[in-house]
This record gives structure tokens, sequence and C-alpha cells, in this order.
């Protein structure tokens, strides 16, 4: 019942908000209902700690048919964690837009935040595939109305066609390993999936999170720098990490050569992205490798038969994330505390990302060890890197805002804190001794470097005089031409064109003016078919 | 007058020559083509139990056949369950029909049309039915092709594929008179079957036959088109049925299935290879329908898994559907206030005319059928029922509903990105759009979004409506 | 003798048809149509009564008028010139008609033995003959008139040949009204042609 407070609190503010401002229009107020509901929808998600697992029944379609299919809602140590983040990133992004007065945060972005929040849980707590692709159609949609409101929309008509289009095909795939599943195990209920058709579930998720291939639209938009637009960037990445999370241990037993091909992919992307990551200018551009390069921790630990370990890394990609994308303006004083956000995904021991390294490092040692610390270490020194560039000062920020400001970092800190210490049974571990250190040697080391620097990237002429500088620049260059996919794209749109050609010609015969007689010639094939199949 | 014949199909056809000549008064032919298969569907709810009506202590009897020209035509009460589908369809079609500009005959023909179906599944011996569909097939030209334009071919190629039909399927009925006694009857069996097969193939448009459904759906108005479209493929399913509810031999011929999968594929692939490369918001209306018979043949074709089940769950969806995508392109049409909506006159239209648009996309999205949508929960079963079934079929299915996919991203891209013209004068400021569309369409999108997360509220209507086919429930 | 003058009907309705299929002249199409079903009527008695036999001919004649009527109506009958050369098209056409006929009289008696045996060979050959000549006028034309000429043709064919398998009264009635709403559509077609061209 709880759930449905939670839920009921949302939507109820969201109304409230509406019914308010249509009859006398106040920004102060519809803030006040919006910060209660989120605030109070966080709270209530806490104490839903006290009462897992649990099921929700919703709908049952087709009674009485030997279809029945039923909608629900679970609730349990893989997604709770995941409630509690995306409510504490919606309380958050509420207290940023008192530090912004501009015409993008108004009442119907607090409206937005809420509605949105509100359809992402129910994708993270979708008890099966089915209800999952049901949330993330109505999300898709509530995004792409939203995205088509930017100022900006019409010059990033193709981005915006992209993008939906990932997320349509990601449903697709999700529908497809739905109706998979069901083929193999028609009694199961629940979230768990037939192992055959998991590799669907993966590849639908990986695509949503922008990993296969990397996919990510770079949609620059003023209003995407603020607080709503991280959300909505970050939010829906939550319900395909809880896909992934929910996928059978055994599955890759099944899929070997997809799983292997999957499985490079993934290294590729996530290196690649946190190449990109560390080298970024700022953290506006680097959000979307940020996402693809934890997603690609996410989807390894899946592969690597530890779909659980995907939590974490997915729960660093939305804390973590926001705390470092929401520490804007970037004020030096208080940088210690986005700093805070390193304990969501450093690895070390007795930190929520310790219990990761398992799913991120195979049981035997190989070369994945190595990429995959290796992009780690990258990653860390990126975040620290950012939060060192800081260099804005208090003075700019309104009285209130000067204690809303931090109070938003310190939300998603205590939600991660919190996390750590009762996010799941056994959050609090050593983990892979190996990884945490191996990694944060590394980190030392970039970070030495960066500081020598003064955290920005070293100057052209210095980067030249490096050994093998113009092979390096030519593979670095090579790699962000293979890794933007422009070729893919060039290629496939080719190949439409050219079957396209070929639709026509048949056109021109079916419809021309023989086409009766072609007609007849395809009856006397159906026929001879039919006599063929027909025949002993 | 106290007989099923005559009310459901006797009394329409007069009423409809009745409105034909009324026609002067489009208000008043309107106004009474919606009341009248309003009322003829609610009756035929009312009496689908027991053909004995009592209102205050007095009981009406109704008959259930008639003998016309020494043959019986029979409507019993279990039947007129898909009489009222059938007629709903008209009322459907008829109560919008003011909005858009369409035939002057739209109402009374469409009346008539209706009754004509309604009469193909009850004439016996049911073979003869097939001249009805040629007649229905007649009847139909004026409404595809007003006056004032030249006939065109899609018109040309539907009649003929109608007419090639008609021998087919009556020489079946001939040749396989009692094949279920006759010694050798392998052969007259499968030579029977591919009569039937080829007859329904070429009125359904099947690919490759299927070059009158796009060509068609271009030349006429969506809203004509797509009624037509929709009876024919009620009518035609329920008249393929009573096929295999009557013939033994048809329905246990185990090609038959094997045929209907493949059929199915092959629809739902080629519609959605073919509309994927197509810039003609119209001619896709053809390839809509296209897809759908694929997934009627799928149903058909699991009879013994339950498919018929689905085949009444998606009845009122699948219908709903196609009236909501009628709907949009029709609007469409008349906000743009051009004769076929290419995507040239669609470029960034969603600037200008939001709801409308959405209410186009979000139609296709159910016809394609996405989830949150009304034909999903239905279309899952079958994308179920194909998944246990075999591998290339189920690949063939996927492929064509990328293809679908493909096309309504296209679309979408058509639609968000202005026209450079369109850019420079800066006409991306959103048209008034009148109330009533905005209206229209918020409902008309819940009434396509509601089934889709509760399915149960347009299947449950349905569910004994195939209870006629003895053989086959 | 008489086996020629019973062969005689025969070869006139397929010769008619495939003077409508050749030719594109309105006023020798309608007599070509005219001839064949008035030579329809024999064949048909051969399998029917008279009093249903009357019926597909005076069916028929009534549908050349509608579109006689129609033609007129829109000043399309014009002279006969029978002095005309012949084109390229009216010669394949021809020619791809009497290959048709060919090709069917050596596949009928495998045909009639298979498939129809109790239907006389000289009315299946006639009545496949309506067929395949209607057939190939579909597939090689577009024009809306020739079309309705070459499903009239084709139909007719096909009632010959049912009445030979089966018959039933509202069959009957309801072919005669497809051929009669068929003449009206050919009607409307050929009205809304003329209307197009002059606005």
């Amino acid at each position: 019942m709880l759930i449905f407070a939670i839920f009921g609190v949302l939507l109820l503010g969201t109304l409230l908000i509406l019914v308010t401002h249509s009859r006398k229009p106040s920004s102060a107020r519809s803030w006040v209902i919006a910060i209660t509901a989120a605030s109070l929808a966080l709270v209530a998600s806490f104490v839903l700690r006290l009462y897992l697992p649990s099921e929700i029944n919703l709908t049952t379609w087709h009674i009485g048919s030997s279809f029945e299919v039923t909608l629900g809602l679970s609730i349990g140590y893989r997604n709770w964690p995941y409630i509690v983040a995306v409510l504490s990133m919606s309380v958050a992004v509420l207290l940023t837009d008192t530090t912004q007065a501009d015409e993008t945060t108004s009442h119907s972005s607090w409206m937005r935040v809420l509605s949105v929040t509100a359809l992402n849980m129910v994708a993270i707590l979708a008890s099966n595939p089915i209800t999952m692709a049901i949330s993330w159609m109505a999300i898709d949609l509530v995004e792409v109305a939203s995205l088509l409101r930017l100022s900006r929309a019409s010059k990033l008509g193709s981005k915006i066609t992209s993008a939906f289009g990932i997320r349509i095909l990601s449903t697709f795939l999700l529908i497809i390993a739905a109706s998979n599943s069901w083929a193999s195990d028609a009694g199961q209920v629940g979230y768990i999936q037939a192992t055959n058709s998991s590799i669907y579930s993966l590849i639908a998720a990986g695509l949503r999170l922008g990993v296969f291939p990397i996919n990510l639209p770079f949609l620059d938009s003023p209003e995407l720098k603020r607080g709503a637009g991280i959300l909505f960037r970050l939010m829906p990445a939550a319900s395909a990490l809880v896909l992934i999370a929910n996928l059978p241990e055994e599955f890759i037993l099944f899929n070997t050569n997809l799983a292997g091909a999957v499985q490079v992919l993934t290294l590729v992307a996530a290196l690649y992205s946190a190449v990109m990551w560390v080298t970024r200018p700022d953290t506006y551009e680097a959000q979307p490798y940020w996402v693809v390069a934890l997603s690609s921790f996410a989807i390894q630990s899946a592969l690597n038969g530890y779909p659980e370990a995907s939590r974490v890394w997915g729960l660093a990609l939305l804390l973590s994330g926001s705390l470092l994308f929401l520490f804007n303006p970037p004020i030096r004083r208080i940088r210690f505390l986005p700093m805070l956000g390193l304990l969501g995904f450093i690895g070390l021991p007795y930190t929520l990302a310790a219990s990761g390294w398992e799913g991120l490092l195979p049981d035997q040692f190989n070369f994945t060890w190595l990429v995959m610390i290796l992009t780690h270490a990258l990653l860390v020194t990126g975040y620290v890197r950012f939060i060192m560039k800081s260099d804005s000062s208090v003075t700019g920020l309104e009285k209130f805002a000067r204690i809303t400001f931090p109070l938003r970092l310190v939300v998603l800190i205590q939600t991660l804190l919190l996390l750590n210490w009762v996010g799941w049974p056994g959050v609090i571990t050593v983990g892979n001794l190996w990884g945490s250190l191996g990694s944060l040697a590394i980190v030392v080391a970039e970070v030495l470097i960066s500081w020598r620097l003064n955290w920005q990237m070293p100057e052209a002429s210095l980067i030249e005089k490096l050994p093998f500088y113009r092979l390096v620049i030519l593979l670095i260059n090579f790699l962000r031409k293979i890794m933007s996919f422009a070729w893919l794209w060039a290629l496939l749109e080719r190949f439409f064109r050219w079957l396209g050609n070929i639709g026509d010609f048949i056109h021109q015969i079916l419809e021309g003016d023989g086409g009766v007689l072609w007609s007849l010639v395809f009856m006397v094939i159906v026929a001879i078919i039919f006599l063929s199949v027909g025949s002993p | 007058m106290s007989n099923t014949v005559v009310i459901w199909i006797g009394l329409p056809i007069a009423l409809s020559f009745l409105l034909v000549s009324l026609q002067k008064y489009q208000k008043i032919t309107a106004v009474l083509a919606t009341i009248i298969p309003l009322i003829l569907a609610g009756l035929a709810v009312l009496f689908s139990n027991d053909l004995v009506l009592s209102i205050a202590g007095r009981q009406f009897f109704l008959e259930d056949s008639l003998v016309l020209f020494g043959r019986t035509i029979q409507i019993t009460a279990g039947q007129l369950g898909m009489v009222s589908v059938l007629y709903l369809v008209c009322f459907a079609w008829n109560a919008f029909s003011r909005l858009f500009i369409v035939s002057q005959w739209f109402n009374s023909l469409s009346l008539l049309i209706t009754a004509l179906w309604v009469s193909v599944q009850f004439i016996n011996p049911f073979i003869y039915s097939a001249v009805v569909i040629e007649l229905i097939a007649l009847t139909s030209v004026p409404l595809l092709s007003p006056r004032g334009t030249p006939a065109k071919n899609g018109i040309i190629r539907f009649l003929s594929m109608q007419t090639l039909a008609l021998p087919l399927i009556l020489v079946s009925g001939w040749m396989v008179t009692g094949i279920e006694t006759s010694p050798s009857a392998q052969a007259l069996v499968l030579r029977g079957a591919i009569l039937v097969l080829i007859g329904f193939i070429l009125w359904v448009g099947i690919f490759p036959l299927h070059s009158w459904l796009p060509m068609l759906a271009e030349e006429s108005h969506p809203w004509t088109i797509s009624f037509l479209l929709v009876l024919m493929q009620v009518g035609l399913a329920l008249f393929f049925l009573k096929f295999l509810n009557q013939y033994g031999w048809l329905r246990n011929l185990p090609e038959l299935d094997t045929f209907l999968k493949w059929i199915g594929a092959l629809c739902i692939l080629s519609a959605g290879v073919i509309a994927a490369f197509q810039s003609n918001l119209n001619r896709m209306l053809g390839y809509f329908f296209l897809a759908e018979t694929g997934y009627l043949a799928f149903s058909m074709a699991f009879r013994g898994s339950g498919g018929l089940e689905v085949l009444t769950m998606t009845l009122f969806p699948r219908i709903l559907a196609h009236w909501a995508l009628a709907v949009s392109l029709a609007s469409m049409q008349r906000i743009t206030r051009s004769e076929t909506l290419t995507f040239e006159v669609l470029k960034g239209i969603i600037r200008r005319y939001p709801f409308a648009s959405v209410l186009l996309l979000a139609s296709i999205l159910n016809l394609i059928g996405m989830p949150l949508f009304s034909l999903y929960p239905t279309k899952h079963i079958v994308w179920k029922l194909i998944s246990t079934d075999n591998l290339p079929l189920s690949l063939l299915s996927a492929v064509g509903v990328l293809g679908m996919l493909t096309m309504f991203l296209r679309l979408f891209s058509t639609m968000i990105n202005p026209g450079n013209q369109n850019h420079q004068t800066g006409s991306e400021e959103s048209n008034v759009e009148e109330i009533g569309l905005i209206i229209m369409v918020v409902v008309i999108l819940m009434v396509i979004i509601l089934p889709g997360l509760f399915p149960n509220v347009l299947s449950r209507p349905v569910q004994e409506l195939l209870i006629s086919f003895e053989n086959l429930t | 003798m008489s086996e020629i003058l019973t062969q005689i009907p025969i070869y006139l309705v397929l010769l008619a048809a495939l003077v409508n299929l050749t030719r594109r002249q309105w006023t020798i199409n309608l007599v070509a149509l005219t001839v064949q079903y008035l030579f329809l009527f024999p064949l048909v008695r051969s399998v029917l009564p008279m009093e249903l036999a009357l019926i597909q001919p005076f069916t028929g004649l009534m549908v050349t008028l509608i579109l006689y009527l129609t033609l007129v109506s829109v000043g399309g009958i014009e002279k006969v010139k029978l002095n005309i050369k012949p084109t390229s098209g009216e010669i394949f056409r021809a020619l791809a008609g009497l290959l048709l006929l060919v090709m069917l009289q050596s596949f009928l008696p495998g045909l009639q033995r298979e498939v129809f045996p109790l239907v006389p060979s000289d009315h299946l050959f006639a009545s496949m003959g309506l067929i395949l000549i209607g057939l190939l006028q579909l597939g090689t034309i577009s024009e809306p008139f020739y079309i309705a000429i070459g499903i009239l043709t084709f139909l007719s064919g096909f009632q010959l040949l049912y009445y030979a398998l089966d018959y039933s009264y509202l069959l009957e009635a309801l072919l005669v009204t497809v051929n009669l709403l068929l003449a009206i559509v050919g009607a409307f077609f050929i009205v809304k042609n003329a209307e197009s061209e002059t606005t």
C-alpha cells in the first residue's frame, strides 16, 4: 500500500500544481507543493525498506482465457535502491531550481519532474517485461514531447529522431524478449525471465543506455543543462539498469556467441567513453559518456554472470552522476561535497561499489581485468578533475539559495551513505582488493599529473612532445570516427536506398499496366507451391 | 417484420435506398445513417441470447430464417453477435462522416454495404456469398471514385481482382460436393483448397496480389477506404471461418495451417518492408491493412492453440485502431487541404498542428502493436504463438514490424523537421487547432490507450462471438 | 453438318470476344458484345431449359444497351471506320488471344477428363475461351470501358461453365444483378472520364 501512497503523493502534487496554478499562478506555491510531494515520497520510500520484498498486482489481461497476463509491481532489493535514488534525484533537482531563475524553471517543469519520476518508478518496479515495456513507452512519449518543446528543437530534429528511434527499438526488443520468455516458461510469473530470451533484454537495455552501439545523441539545448534536463537524461537509465539486474545469472550459457560479441562491444564502449569522459572540457558535454561508461559496467556485470552486481554501477551512475552534474555553479568552497560522490563508485572496501567488482572482473584474471580497472580509474580521475576545476564563488547566489544549493547535494550524499549502509543484505563488503587497489593506484598517478597541470587538459604544444604523438593522435581520431558510428549510419542509409530502388522496381511491375497478368502468374505459383507442399 | 433476416438484411437495404432518395438532405441522411445501424446493433445484442423479447408482459418472437428463390437465409440468435459488430462498424464511420468531405453517397451506400456483408455470412449454400461479395465491390465504386475525377487504376484493379476471386470460390463449392465420402479425395481436396485459398488471397489482397490495396488507398478518401476495408476484413475473416467450420476436409488439411502461417508472415513482412520506403501516408493505410490480414491469418492458423480466442479478442481493438487512423488521416487531409498526404505536405506539421499530429503518430504506433496502445495486448499473444512455433516465421514477422517502425520514424522525422521554406519564413508557431478537434483527439487517444492497459474492456463483450462455429470452438 | 452448325455459335462468340480484345473502337466493341451475348444463347440452351437459357443473353443485351446509351450521352459513338490499318498492339493482342485459344484446345481433353468430366468439350472450350480472353483483356488495358468489357466477357464465360455444373435461381438472380451493376459501373466510369476531360 505504501507504494501507492508514493505514487499518490507524486500525482497529487502534479494535479495540485496544475489546479492551483490555473486558478492563480504562483511559482513559489507551485515549488513548495512540488518539493513537499517529492520529499514525502522520498521519506516514504525509506520506510518501504521495511516491507521488502512485496508484490502488487495491478491488472490481469484476458481473464478466463488461456493467455492470462498479470501486470504488476514488485519491490525487492534489486530495485528498491533505484527507487530511493530517483526520488532523491527529484528532490535534489527541485532544490536546484531555487538557484536558477529563468523561463525554463516553471510550474510545468516541476510538474514534469513529479510525473516523470512517477512514470520511471513504474518502470523500475515493473514485475515483468510487459509492465516495463508499457512504462518505457509512456516514458519515451513524455520525453519526446518535452524534447520537442525545447527552444532549439527545430535544429535538433534528426538527433531527436535518432534518440527516440533507439528508445523505440529497445522497447521492441524488450517485447520480443517478453514473447520469447513466455514461450519457454509459460508457467512463470514475476520477473524471472527465460534464459534463452535474456540476451534480447540485455540488448534492449544496452540500446536504451546508449551502449550498443554508443548512441547517446548530444542534444544541445539550454534547458538540458539545468536540473530537470539532467534528471530526464539520467532517470530513464534506471529502469534499463533494473532490467539488467533482473537477468538470470545463467543466461550467458545459452547465447555464448552473441554474448561474446556483446562483451567485446561493451568493453570498447566502456574504455572509449571513459577516455572521452576524462578529456571533455565540461560536465555537460561529458554527461553522455558518463552514462555509457557506467552502463557498460552494469552490462559487463551481467555478462560475467553477476547481474546483481550491476546495481552498484547503476546507483553510481544516478547518484554520483547527479551529484556532479547538479554541482552547478561549481562553487569552490564546497567542492568537498560532490567529492563525497566518489564514495558511490570508487569501489574501495566497505564503500557502496565494493560489491560491484565481482561483476566487473571475471573470475579468472584476463585482459578484461586490465580494461575494466583502467576504465574505472579514468572515470574516477575525470570525476575528480571536474570537481577540482570548480571556480565559482558563493556570492553569486541568493540568500536562500545558499542553503538550498548545498542541501540538494546533501540529499544525494545522504542517500548514497544510507544505501551503503542498508541498501541490501551484504552491501558492506571488502570486494575485490586487486580491482580497487589497482584502480586507486592509477587514479593517484593520474590525479598527481592532473594536479601538476592545474586540472586542465595539457596544452597542445606539450602533448605534441609526447613520444608516438602522431601515431596516438591518428589512432584516437580513427577510434573517434569508428565510435561515432557515422559510417554505420551512412552504410545503412545506402543499403536502405538500394532496397528502396528494388522496391520501386517491384512496384512498377505490380502496379503497372501488366499488374493483372503478373497477378495471374503469381496465382499459378501459389497453386504450385501449395500442391508441392501437399503432395506426399 | 418478425424475422431476423428481414430486420438485419432486408430492412437496412430498403432503408439505404430510402437514404439514396433523401441524399439531397445530407444532414438528415447522416443522422439516419448513424442512428439506424446503432439501433440494429443494439437490437442484435438484445436478441443475441434468445429470439424472444418480453416487454410489459408481451412476448415478441422472431423467426430466424427466410426462403428466397428456393434457398434459405438464416440468422440465429447465436449469430447476432457478428451482426452487431458489423453494424457497429457502420455506426462508427457514419457518426463522424460529416466531419470530412466524403462522397455524397457515403451514408446510404455504407448502410447498404453493411447489410450485404451481413448477408454474406448467412446465405445458404454459403459459397453463393461470393457473388454478394462481388456485388459489394461494385456497390463500393461510387464511394471509392467520387465524381469529378477520372477512374484511376486502383479501383479498376480492385474490381478485376474481386471478380477473379468469384469463380474460384464458386467452382470450389461445386468441386468438393460429396468430397467427405469420396474414396480418392486427396487430389480433389488439394484442388478445392487451392481454389478457396487463392479466392481469399485475391479478395483480401495478399502479397504479391495486394497491389490494389495501396493503389486504392492512395486514390480514395481515407475515411471511405478505411470503412470499406475494415468491413471487408471483418466480413471475410468471418466468412473464411465459415468455410473452415463447414468444410471438414479443409479444416483437417494438414498443410492448411502451415500455409496460413506463411501467408501471415509474408503479409506482415511485405507490408512492413514496403511501408518502410513509402512517402505517402494514404498508401500506408493499405499496408496497415495488409499487415493486419497477416495477424488474422496467424490467428486462424493457431486455432488449435487458442488462435480464435485471440481473433475475437482483437476484433474491437483492431476496428478501433483503423478507425483512429482513419480519423487522423482524414483530419490531416482536411487541415492541410491536400488530396494525398505525402511526406512533403507533412514537413514540420507537428509544430503547426500538434494535436492532430500526435493523434496520427499514436494511431500508427497502435497499429504497429507497440505497448501502451490497444492492439498490443493481443498482438503480444500472436507474437508469442509465433515464437513457440518456428524461428523463420518469428524472424520474418519481426522484420516486418521493424519495417513499420522505420516508416514511423521516417514520418516522425518529417513531421518534426520543418521544410526549408517554412523554416525561413518562421511559420513554426502553432496554428490554432479547433477546440473540437483537440477534444476529439484527447478522447480518441484515451480510447486507444485505455484498452492497452485494460484490454478486457473490449475483449469481454465479444467472447462468445464465434460460438456459432461449432466445429471450431 | 449438324456438328458444324452447333460449333458456329462457339466460334462466333469467341470471335466477338477476340474483336473486343483487339479493336479499340467503341462502336465495333458494342456490336461485338451484342454478338457475343446473342450467340451465347444456343450454348446455354444446350444445358438449360428455354426460359432459363434466355436470361443470360437478355441480361447481356441490357448491359450492352446501358453501355451504348452512356456512350451516346457522352458523344462517344463515332462512325465505324473499317479500313483502318491494324496497329502493332492490335496485332499482338489478336495473336496472343489466338495463341491462348490454340493452347486451350490442346489442354482441353486433359482439363475435361481431370476437372470437368460432366461438361461437354465444346461447351468447355467456349466457356474457358471466354474466361481466358476476358483475363487477357483485363491484363492488357486499364481503360475503364474495356475493363468493363473484359470483366463481362470473363463472367459470361464463367456463367456458361457454371450452368453445366450447377444451377440455382438464387445464384442466377445474383449473377444477373452483378452483370447489370457492372454495366452501371462501366457507364459510371465512362461518364466520369468524360466529365474530367471536359473540366
